[in-house]
């Protein structure tokens, strides 16, 4: 069908019309509203009707009439009818069934369950008069031939399909055998009596939506519930006559056509929507893979190629139809690997071991211009039906790989710039430094009291100008010379620095404390240079009361992160990033001395060892240092 | 000892080609109580001369001390040391390696060339005295080593 199907609602509430269409139409189905049943006919008549809703009590009509002559016409006989009614009466629906109505739907309405039955019986209509083709079996059980006789005799009018049993024993069997649409049991019986029978249909769950009437010789309260506790749906006395009998039986043959039809229908709408579901995800699938901006390649358990999406042929230059069925050895990966790439697939077919799986790697794949770059790629196995295949999603990564060389030698050159400026630098600044003081120790006191003041200043620079080069010279040195990175105990790197800071703590009255602190892995000096920088300002930039620091750590994933907080004049919000760069000072040299240099070489420290440093301060009330460390590893601990 | 140490001035040799530090040694010497008296080459091959009285050095004087930049043109200070310790006639000059140098390598290959001292250039003028006086005191245990004739 490549038109939507059309839809025809056929309700006297405009409401009702409005709603239905908006939710059919939603579902992208064509929608045509009447009011009345004569506009119905109209819209009838063309023939575009896909499926009709109708509607049970309309203006002019009722949508029951409606059906009926839409049956009786041989253009409308076959589309499929829906009935509508806020009547939810069990006699409407008997009556839409009997009638022809494919399925019942009550007000309110559910729109999802609207659309659901809508477009079941649009893209699969069912066939119009399932019972026509097949009329409804009933099953006959009794003792008396004579009394099968007659209810077959008197049934026949109906257009049953009848099959008869002489005991409970031989009705089980045709019920094993034969498609029963209802059971007729008398009661009385030899060998299996009609309520053991009775609770062996009800008790077989392929046979307990079978309508069961018990036929009776008595209207006793007792047998009646003896008959109605074993599960039998209905029961009539011998003595009342088949007219009685071919009522109860169109009823209950009715109610367990359209219970069986709404099981159907429900297991059908289950199966829908699982099959919509997993086309979905199917889709959505799908969709991620074809538009994700990495390449998405699948290989089978051979090697050979079977997914290659956009991303995939713009990063090898290979369009998926070249490229399906071959084998990714031989097309994108470099000779090099291709040795381990097949002992690797061939032991995780054997064993499972599959060390590479699962894990982000980097690796170097060929262009099909023979170019080699580099991927970052993650490759994972699944196993579907025993059949193992893999997925890889990878990217280019030449760009960053550039630009990390880019960085390191940027870095590098800076470092060496550094080392080479401050290095040469000192050579002038000593020839200054020293003939100013020549010039102070031979002609101090000997010139005028501006002279002397003037060399003051020469000297005062001159010297602070050394000292910011040879922190300048060990700036760069933490970049260039690093002593061995291997575990230490930081509570020696932490003494050692408190050593070095001993005249300071003394001076100071400052209190460490600390408790006992993890081992890292890092160089040994110049964690004691971290150590030393930041609790040496704790003490220097101390407020009136004497410095109280703790040093503290904790693991937190692979590293261990270090506080170290002080009591001391704290530092303004705006400034907390300030305070790591190079040679940056938030005090006067009269007030705090110092270049500047002990915070970006602490920054410098950390960041060589892959840590990160920060601070949280009050001012008035202290800061909190903060860095990380790497942790020992689990493993290396355990060795 | 020191008497006869005095009996002629200290005769150095200063092989630097900086005239800063040129003048900065001699300032310093001026202050030293030993009496000494200094000549100056710029680079290294003139320095193998004025040791070895070449050229226009025939008449230079004969050197109790040499101090030695490592950094120098024509012949570099490395290269002098070297050739002054394998020459048999000079091994037994002491030679202070006097240099900006604070490198590792330069120090231990110094050494290994035997040199006698190895003194970073100071940036205070005090210790720039104080190195004098310590090459002062070096040419006086220099001079007691046994096997050696006392000057004069």
């Amino acid at each position: 069908m490549s038109r939507p199907p059309r839809i025809l609602v056929v309700d006297d509430s405009a409401t009702v019309r409005m709603d239905l269409s908006e939710i059919l139409g939603a579902a992208a189905f064509d929608v045509v509203a009447r009011g009345t049943v004569r506009e119905a006919r109209a819209a009838l008549a063309d023939g575009s009707i896909d499926l009709a809703l109708l509607d049970i009590i309309l203006p002019d009509g009722d949508g029951v009439e409606l059906l009926r002559e839409m049956r009786a016409d041989p253009r409308t006989a076959k589309i499929p009818v829906m009935l509508l009614s806020t009547k939810d009466d069990v006699a409407d629906r008997v009556t839409g069934l009997v009638t022809g109505a494919h399925a019942y739907l009550g007000k309110p309405y559910d729109p999802v369950d609207v659309v659901a039955r809508v477009r079941l019986l649009t893209a699969a209509p069912l066939p119009v008069e399932e019972s026509t083709a097949e009329p409804p079996k009933l099953l006959i059980v009794d003792d008396s031939a004579t009394y099968r006789l007659t209810a077959e005799e008197s049934l026949a009018n109906e257009g049953y399909g009848i099959l008869s049993a002489a005991s409970g024993e031989e009705a089980l069997e045709r019920l094993a055998t034969d498609e029963i649409d209802c059971v007729l049991l008398d009661l009385v019986m030899p060998g299996l009596g009609g309520v053991e029978t009775c609770r062996r249909i009800k008790g077989t769950p392929a046979w307990r939506a079978i309508p069961v009437v018990m036929v009776t010789a008595h209207e006793d309260s007792e047998t009646l519930g003896r008959c109605l506790g074993v599960g039998a749906d209905d029961y009539v006395t011998k003595a009342a006559g088949f007219e009685v009998l071919v009522v109860r039986l169109r009823a209950h043959l009715a109610r367990s056509r359209l219970e069986r039809e709404e099981r159907r229908l429900r297991e059908q709408i289950l199966r829908m929507d699982a099959e919509r579901k997993l086309r979905l995800t199917e889709e959505r699938a799908r969709l991620i893979i074809e538009t994700a901006s990495d390449a998405f390649i699948a290989m089978d358990d051979k090697g050979l190629i079977t997914e290659w999406n956009p991303a995939a042929e713009k990063t090898f230059g290979r369009s998926r139809d070249e490229i399906l069925g071959r084998a990714v050895a031989e097309t994108i990966m470099p000779e090099r690997y291709r040795e381990s790439h097949r002992n690797g697939l061939a032991r995780f077919l054997e064993t499972g071991e599959g060390p590479v799986l699962g894990k982000r790697l980097e690796l170097s794949a060929i262009h099909r211009d023979g170019r080699e770059f580099p991927i970052e790629i993650t490759i994972v196995p699944l196993e579907q039906s025993g059949v193992w295949s893999f997925h890889a999603f990878l990217h280019d990564i030449s760009e960053r790989k550039r630009l990390q060389a880019e960085l390191e030698r940027s870095n590098k050159d800076l470092e060496q710039f550094a080392y080479a400026a401050s290095h040469d630098l000192q050579e002038p600044l000593r020839m200054v430094s020293n003939f100013v003081q020549l010039l102070a120790r031979r002609y101090s006191g000997r010139l005028d009291s501006d002279a002397d003041e003037f060399i003051a200043f020469a000297i005062d620079g001159a010297g602070r100008m050394k000292a910011m080069i040879d922190d300048l010279l060990d700036f760069s040195r933490v970049g260039r010379r690093t002593g061995p990175i291997a575990p230490i105990d930081t509570n020696a790197a932490l003494g050692q620095a408190l050593a070095n800071l001993r005249t300071a703590i003394d001076e100071s009255g400052a209190a460490v404390t600390t408790d006992a602190l993890p081992v890292v892995v890092a160089d040994a000096a110049q964690v004691t240079r971290l150590f030393q920088n930041i609790i040496g300002n704790a003490i220097k930039f101390r407020g009136e009361r004497p410095p109280v620091i703790r040093i503290d750590a904790r693991r937190e994933g692979g590293f261990q992160v270090f506080s170290i907080r002080d009591n001391g004049i704290g530092i303004e919000s705006e400034n907390l990033d300030r305070i790591f760069g190079l040679f940056q000072r938030l005090h006067s040299r009269e007030d705090y001395p110092g270049t500047g240099i002990g915070l970006s070489l602490c920054r410098r420290i950390v960041e060589r060892q892959g840590g990160r440093i920060w601070v949280e301060s009050k001012p008035g009330e202290g800061s909190t240092f903060f860095f990380t460390l790497p942790a020992e590893s689990v493993e290396g601990a355990a060795s | 000892m020191s008497e006869t140490a005095r009996d002629r001035p200290i005769e150095i040799l200063l092989i630097e080609d900086s005239p800063g530090d040129v003048r900065l040694t001699r300032e310093a010497l001026r202050e030293s109580k030993m009496a000494t008296h200094l000549s100056v080459v710029g680079n290294g091959v003139d320095a193998m001369d004025f040791l070895r009285r070449a050229g226009k050095y025939a008449d230079a004087p004969n050197v109790d001390l040499v101090i030695l930049d490592l950094n120098l043109p024509k012949k570099d200070g490395r290269q002098v040391l070297e050739e002054i310790k394998s020459d048999p006639d000079l091994k037994e000059k002491p030679v202070v390696i006097f240099t900006t140098s604070s490198a590792e390598t330069d120090i231990r290959k110094s050494y290994d060339l035997h040199a006698n001292c190895y003194v970073t250039k100071p940036m205070e003028l005090d210790r720039y005295m104080q190195v004098m006086r310590v090459i002062d005191e070096f040419w006086l245990s220099t001079v007691q080593l046994p096997g050696k004739p006392a000057p004069g």
